[in-house]
C-alpha cells in the first residue's frame, strides 16, 4: 500500500499560538506579508482573535490551515502548466515554481485560500509538508515546533502510526468537505 | 575555550547551503521557558534555530517568539553598534559615536567625580529580567557591590515580590512548585491567576498531558484568557479578589468538616496557642523562667500547655488560661480558633459578594477540592498585581495545607519554583569567592520601588547617577514619565546599556551597546520553571562593537583602579557559581556532564515534590497559616484586602474601570514588539472592553480611545471582546511609547508604599491597581493598523 500523509490537528491542544506560522517562515524562507500556514480564530479572524458567545458563556478554538494537500486538489486540476501535481508515493501535493508563470487559477480554486503568490512575478507558493526536510527524516517544522504538540503529521496508512490513531480514537473532520477535494488534514474536534 | 560545536552539516532548508556550525545554547529572555535551542549559523550569522534535546523531552521546545528574536532582533537595523554619547539635550535623540576606550574613560571620570562630591553611594545602580543568564543578570549588581554604590532592588519594581511575599511567611520559601510532569496524575487542577497558555505557552503540553490522563482542570482569572478557554471550568471574579474566592473555599471547607486535622495539627502552626491580649504566640519564656523562646500547644490529654515539639497530637481547637511570669492571668486559644473565628464571616455567600462569583459555584468548587486526590493548585503572577496581592498566594497555600495537601505528589501548591532561586538565592547567603560581592565590597541596598523618590527628592541620600543594564525602564517601569520629569533632571549621570535605542536610552547620556544573549560569553541559565541547569554558548561573533554586561563594567573598574575584581574567566564564574553553591541539589551538577551535555537537572528526585518530608524553613518549621509578625497590620490570619483602587472605592465614580496590562502571547513585554514577524500577527497596541462597556461609552470597533485618570493619559485603539468582564479593559503590554497615539500606560500607575509588604520585605509594584475612564477621541481611519504615534 502506497502512503498517504497527513496532518492531524488536535484543536483541544491548539492555543492558537503562532509558533507553526513563524516556524515555517523561518524554514522555509517565507516572504514577509506572505504565509503557508495561517491560524484564524473561529471567525476567520487572524489577528485580534475573539472568542464567541456571550460572557461567561464562551467558546474559543483556533485553527491552523495550511495546503490541504487534497486527494482531489482543484489546483492541481487548474493548473495551466502542471506546476502543481499530486505525488503518487506519498499524497503530497507538490508545486514545481520553475513551471509556475503566475496565472494564479490555483489560487482561484483552491477552497481553502492556501496559496500565496510572489508580489511582483505572482509565482505560487504553498505549503511542502517541508519535503526537504521529510527527505532527511525529519519532521516538518510546523510539527517539530508546535508547543503543545497539537500538530502530527504520519502516514495514515501505516496502521501503527501517531496519526493513524489519533484519527482511529477521535471524533476529527476536514475542512470544508464538501467542496469534494478530500483534504488531507485532519483536525480532532476541541 | 568552551564553545563545544557540533560538525558542520548541511543545511536542510529548501537548497540551502551548508551551515558552518550548530551551537547548543539558550534562548533566555525573560521568559520563564527557558528553551534549549540548537542554533545553525553560517558566516556569523543565524539562519535558523531548532529545539534542542533534553533529558526530558517534554522540555524539547521552541516558540514564535524565541525564533523571532534568534532571527530578527539579533541583526535587527536597530541593533546598536558602537558607544553613543549625547550630544543634544536629554531625550532629544542626538548622539555621537564614541570609542570603548572614551566611554570607558567618561564613565570612570563621571563615577569618581559623583563619588568624591556624594559619597560612592551616589552612584547606583539596577538591572531587570531582560538576560536570564546568570553571570550578565548579576553583573550589574555586582559592579554596585565592586564600587560601593547603590543597588536599587528590582523584584518590586518588577511587580513580582507580591508571590514572594505570600509564600516566605507562610511555606518559608519566597516560590516553590511541583515539576510541571508531575501534573500528570492529578485528579483536579486549579489555577488562579496564570495563564499558562500565554505566559508560560511551552508548559502548556503538560497541562493537556495531565487533562488527558484524567485532570479537570479549573481556571480562576477575570478574563477568558486561552488557559481559561481550554479548562473544564472558568470562574471570572472581580480583580484582585483571589484571597477572598480562596476564603470562601476554607469556609466551606471547614463547615463542611473536610479539612485535614491531622495535617493541621502535625505539620501547621495552627494548634499553637496564641495569646488573646496581644496577638503573639504563647512562649515557654512567658511562663517559665528558664523558658526560651519555643511554642504551645494543648496537649491532648488534658488540654494543658505544652512544648509544641514535645506531642505529636496536639489539640487544634481549644483554650487555657495561663498565668505569666509576672503573674498576670490571660486567656489563650489555639491559632486554628483563632482564624475559625475571623475566617467565619468568609461564607461563600460572602465571598460570592465579594468576588462577583455564585456561592453555589465556590462552594462547588471548595467541596471538590477537598474531596479529591491528588489536586494540585498553582497560582500565578496575576493574583499579586494589586495593592495585597501578597494575600492570595498565602491564601493558595494556606487551602493546600488545610487540605493536607503539601509535600505530596500531583498536588501540592505551585508558583515558579525552579532552578534559578535556588542557584541564585545560594550566592546572595553565601559567597567566598566574591562572585556577587568582589572583595566583599558591597553597595548600600535601596527598594527599587522608591527609586524614583530617592532620586529626586535626595532621600535617604542624595543618588547622582544611575546606570541600567537589563531593563526596558521605558516601557516598563512604573510613571517612566516622572522619572524624566522629576529624578533624571537630578542625575547627573543616567547610563544606559542596551541592544537597541530603547524609550529610556534615548534620555541616557551614554549608551553602551550590549550582545544579545546569542553573543554573548559563556554563561549559565537555570531554568525559572525547571529544574534544569543549561550552558549557554556563544553562536555567533558580537554584533558590530558591542560587549557583554561583565565586560562592560570591567572596563570601567579596570580604569577606576579596580581591574582585578573583574579578571575571572567566563567558565570560571559559572563553575564556581554552582560549585560553591550551599544547596547541594546545585552543587551535584558535573561540570564535565553540562559541558558534554549542555543541560542537567538539579540533583532533586524525579519528579521533584517540594516538602515531601514536610519539614519547612520557617521558624516553627511548619507551615505557618498564623503569621505572628504581621499581627500589627491586622494579617496575622489570612484576610481579603480591597485593592487600593478597588472598582467599589469612591474613586471608581470618577474611574470606573480596572486597567490590567496582561502579558501578550506574542512578546515578552517590550523585547519582541519590533519584530517584522511579531508584527505581522499583532500589528499594534489594542484594549481590549467588554461591548457594554463599550456601549456606554459610545465606543465602536476599533475606535481610537483615551485611557485616563489622574496621574495620566494614553491613547490607542480598542477592540470589543467578551472576553474581559465588564468593569475592566486589558491591554496586552509590551508597546513603547511610540506604538501609542499618545502617552504610556505606565504612565497611569501608582507604586503607593504598603507598609505590610514592607514589614514582609517590599512593597510591590501593583501593576493592575488601577482605576481608569475610556473615552473615545476619534472615528476609526480607513488604516487598520494605528500610525507611529509621536515619540517620547
Amino acid at each position: 500500500m502506497t502512503r498517504q500523509y497527513v496532518f492531524v490537528i488536535d484543536l483541544r491542544r491548539c492555543i492558537g499560538c503562532d509558533t507553526c506560522v513563524v516556524g515555517c517562515k523561518m524554514e522555509n524562507a517565507v516572504p514577509p506579508g506572505h504565509f503557508r500556514l495561517k491560524v484564524f480564530d473561529s471567525q476567520r479572524n487572524l489577528q485580534f482573535k475573539k472568542p464567541v458567545g456571550t460572557y461567561p458563556d464562551l467558546d474559543m478554538y483556533w485553527l491552523p490551515v495550511m495546503c490541504q494537500h487534497c486527494a482531489d486538489a482543484p489546483c492541481v486540476t487548474a493548473c495551466p502548466t502542471r506546476a502543481l501535481w499530486r505525488r503518487d508515493d506519498d499524497g503530497l501535493v507538490m508545486l514545481d515554481k520553475e513551471r509556475c508563470i503566475g496565472c494564479q487559477r490555483c489560487g482561484e480554486e483552491c477552497p481553502y485560500d492556501a496559496l500565496t503568490f510572489d508580489d511582483e512575478t505572482g509565482t505560487a507558493d504553498k505549503c511542502t509538508a517541508c519535503e526537504h526536510r521529510l527527505a532527511e527524516g525529519l519532521a516538518p517544522m510546523c510539527e517539530l515546533v508546535c508547543p503543545t504538540r497539537a500538530i502530527h503529521f504520519g502516514d495514515l496508512n501505516d496502521r501503527d502510526s501517531k496519526v493513524r490513531a489519533l484519527v482511529d480514537s477521535r471524533e476529527s473532520r476536514r475542512l470544508n468537505e464538501s467542496s469534494g477535494a478530500a483534504p488531507q488534514i485532519y483536525y480532532l474536534s476541541p | 575555550m568552551t564553545d563545544q560545536t557540533n560538525q558542520a552539516r548541511q543545511g536542510d532548508g529548501a537548497g540551502a547551503p551548508a551551515v558552518d556550525r550548530v551551537v547548543r545554547s539558550v534562548c533566555s529572555p525573560n521568559c520563564t521557558g527557558g528553551c534549549g535551542v540548537n542554533v545553525y549559523v553560517r558566516d556569523e550569522r543565524i539562519i535558523k534555530i531548532e529545539p534542542a534535546d533534553f533529558p526530558d523531552p517534554g522540555y524539547r521546545r521552541i516558540c514564535l517568539k524565541g525564533m523571532a528574536m534568534a532571527m530578527q532582533r539579533v541583526t535587527h537595523p536597530d541593533r546598536l553598534r558602537y558607544p553613543l554619547r549625547r550630544i543634544g539635550k536629554r531625550g532629544e535623540g542626538r548622539f555621537e559615536r564614541i570609542s570603548w576606550d572614551e566611554a570607558f574613560d567618561f564613565l570612570a571620570g563621571e563615577l569618581q567625580r559623583v563619588a568624591q562630591r556624594y559619597g560612592s553611594e551616589a552612584n547606583a545602580w539596577t538591572t531587570m529580567t531582560g538576560n536570564y543568564g546568570a553571570r550578565a543578570s548579576m553583573s550589574p549588581n555586582r559592579i554596585a557591590n565592586c564600587l560601593q554604590g547603590t543597588w536599587f532592588t528590582y523584584t518590586g519594581l518588577m511587580g513580582d515580590l507580591g508571590a514572594a511575599m505570600g509564600f516566605l511567611p507562610t511555606l518559608g520559601v519566597s516560590a516553590t512548585g511541583q515539576d510541571w510532569p508531575d501534573l500528570v496524575g492529578a485528579r483536579l487542577i486549579i489555577i488562579f491567576g496564570c495563564n499558562v497558555a500565554t505566559s508560560a505557552l511551552s508548559e502548556m503540553h503538560f497541562l493537556f498531558d495531565a487533562m488527558e490522563a484524567g485532570a479537570r482542570l479549573v481556571v480562576v482569572d477575570p478574563r477568558y484568557s486561552r488557559t481559561a478557554s481550554k479548562a473544564d471550568q472558568w470562574l471570572s471574579l472581580r480583580p484582585g479578589t483571589d484571597a477572598a474566592l480562596i476564603l470562601g473555599m476554607l469556609n466551606a471547607i471547614l463547615e463542611a468538616d473536610l479539612h485535614d486535622a491531622d495535617y493541621l495539627r502535625r505539620h501547621t502552626n495552627a494548634p499553637f496557642l496564641v495569646r488573646d491580649d496581644d496577638g503573639a504566640l504563647l512562649r515557654e519564656r512567658d511562663l517559665f523562667a528558664n523558658g526560651g523562646d519555643g511554642t504551645l500547644v494543648l496537649d491532648a490529654e488534658r488540654g494543658r500547655p505544652c512544648p509544641a515539639d514535645d506531642t505529636a497530637m496536639p489539640r487544634l481547637r481549644g483554650g487555657v488560661t495561663v498565668k505569666l511570669l509576672d503573674g498576670r492571668r490571660i486567656s489563650c486559644r489555639t491559632a486554628y480558633d483563632v482564624m475559625l473565628d475571623a475566617w467565619a464571616q468568609y461564607t461563600p455567600e460572602r465571598a460570592a459578594e465579594i468576588c462577583e462569583v455564585p456561592a453555589d459555584v465556590i462552594r462547588g468548587l471548595a467541596l471538590e477540592y477537598a474531596q479529591t486526590a491528588p489536586a494540585a493548585l498553582w497560582i500565578g503572577q496575576g493574583a499579586q498585581r494589586y495593592r495585597h496581592g501578597h494575600l492570595a498566594f498565602r491564601a493558595a497555600a494556606t487551602l493546600a495545607a488545610v487540605c493536607g495537601n503539601i509535600g505530596k505528589p500531583h498536588a501540592g501548591v505551585s508558583w515558579s519554583g525552579g532552578a534559578m532561586l535556588r542557584v541564585f538565592s545560594s550566592v546572595i547567603f553565601n559567597d567566598p569567592l566574591g562572585l556577587l560581592e568582589p572583595g566583599g565590597r558591597r553597595a548600600r541596598t535601596l527598594p527599587g520601588t522608591r527609586m524614583l523618590e530617592t532620586i529626586a527628592t535626595g532621600k535617604p541620600y542624595p543618588v547622582k547617577s544611575l546606570w541600567l543594564a537589563g531593563y526596558g525602564f521605558g516601557t516598563q517601569s512604573p510613571n517612566f514619565d516622572r522619572f524624566v520629569r522629576d529624578a533624571l533632571p537630578r542625575l547627573e549621570l543616567f547610563a544606559v546599556t542596551e541592544q537597541v535605542m530603547t524609550p529610556a536610552a534615548r534620555y541616557a547620556d551614554i549608551v553602551l551597546p550590549c550582545v544579545s544573549s546569542y553573543e554573548d560569553d559563556l554563561d549559565i541559565v537555570p531554568g525559572a520553571y525547571n529544574l534544569y541547569v543549561q550552558l549557554r554558548r556563544r553562536a555567533i561573533a558580537p554584533v558590530g562593537e558591542s560587549k557583554n554586561d561583565w565586560d562592560i563594567f570591567k572596563g570601567v573598574c579596570e580604569r577606576m583602579g579596580l581591574g582585578e575584581h573583574w579578571q575571572m574567566s567566563a567558565e570560571t564564574f559559572c563553575r564556581q557559581l554552582l560549585e560553591q553553591s550551599t544547596d547541594e541539589a546545585v552543587r551535584s551538577i558535573d561540570w564535565a556532564e553540562l559541558e558534554r551535555e549542555g543541560v542537567v537537572r538539579l540533583a532533586l528526585p524525579d519528579p521533584y515534590v517540594p516538602f515531601a518530608d514536610q519539614r519547612f524553613p520557617t521558624e516553627s518549621g511548619r507551615v505557618e497559616l498564623y503569621t505572628e509578625r504581621l499581627r500589627g497590620f491586622g494579617q496575622a490570619v489570612l484576610v481579603h484586602e480591597e485593592p487600593l483602587e478597588s472598582n467599589r472605592a469612591t474613586r471608581a465614580k470618577d474611574y470606573p474601570l480596572t486597567l490590567m496590562t496582561s502579558h501578550a502571547m506574542h512578546t515578552v513585554h517590550s523585547q519582541h514588539t519590533n519584530l517584522a514577524w511579531i508584527r505581522e500577527l499583532l500589528p499594534g497596541p489594542r484594549l481590549e472592553m467588554h461591548p457594554v462597556d463599550a456601549a456606554a461609552r459610545e465606543i465602536a470597533e476599533g475606535d481610537l480611545v483615551a485611557v485616563w485618570n489622574d496621574r495620566g493619559r494614553f491613547e490607542v485603539r480598542v477592540t470589543l471582546t467578551e472576553a474581559v468582564r465588564p468593569g475592566m479593559v486589558n491591554l496586552p503590554e509590551g508597546w513603547w511609547p511610540q506604538h501609542l497615539a499618545h502617552g504610556h500606560y505606565n504612565d497611569l500607575v501608582h507604586v503607593t508604599p504598603n507598609p505590610v509588604q514592607d514589614a514582609i520585605i517590599e512593597t510591590n509594584f501593583p501593576v493592575w491597581d488601577v482605576l481608569v475612564e475610556v473615552t473615545r477621541v476619534a472615528s476609526p481611519p480607513a488604516a487598520p493598523v494605528p500610525p507611529e504615534g509621536k515619540r517620547r
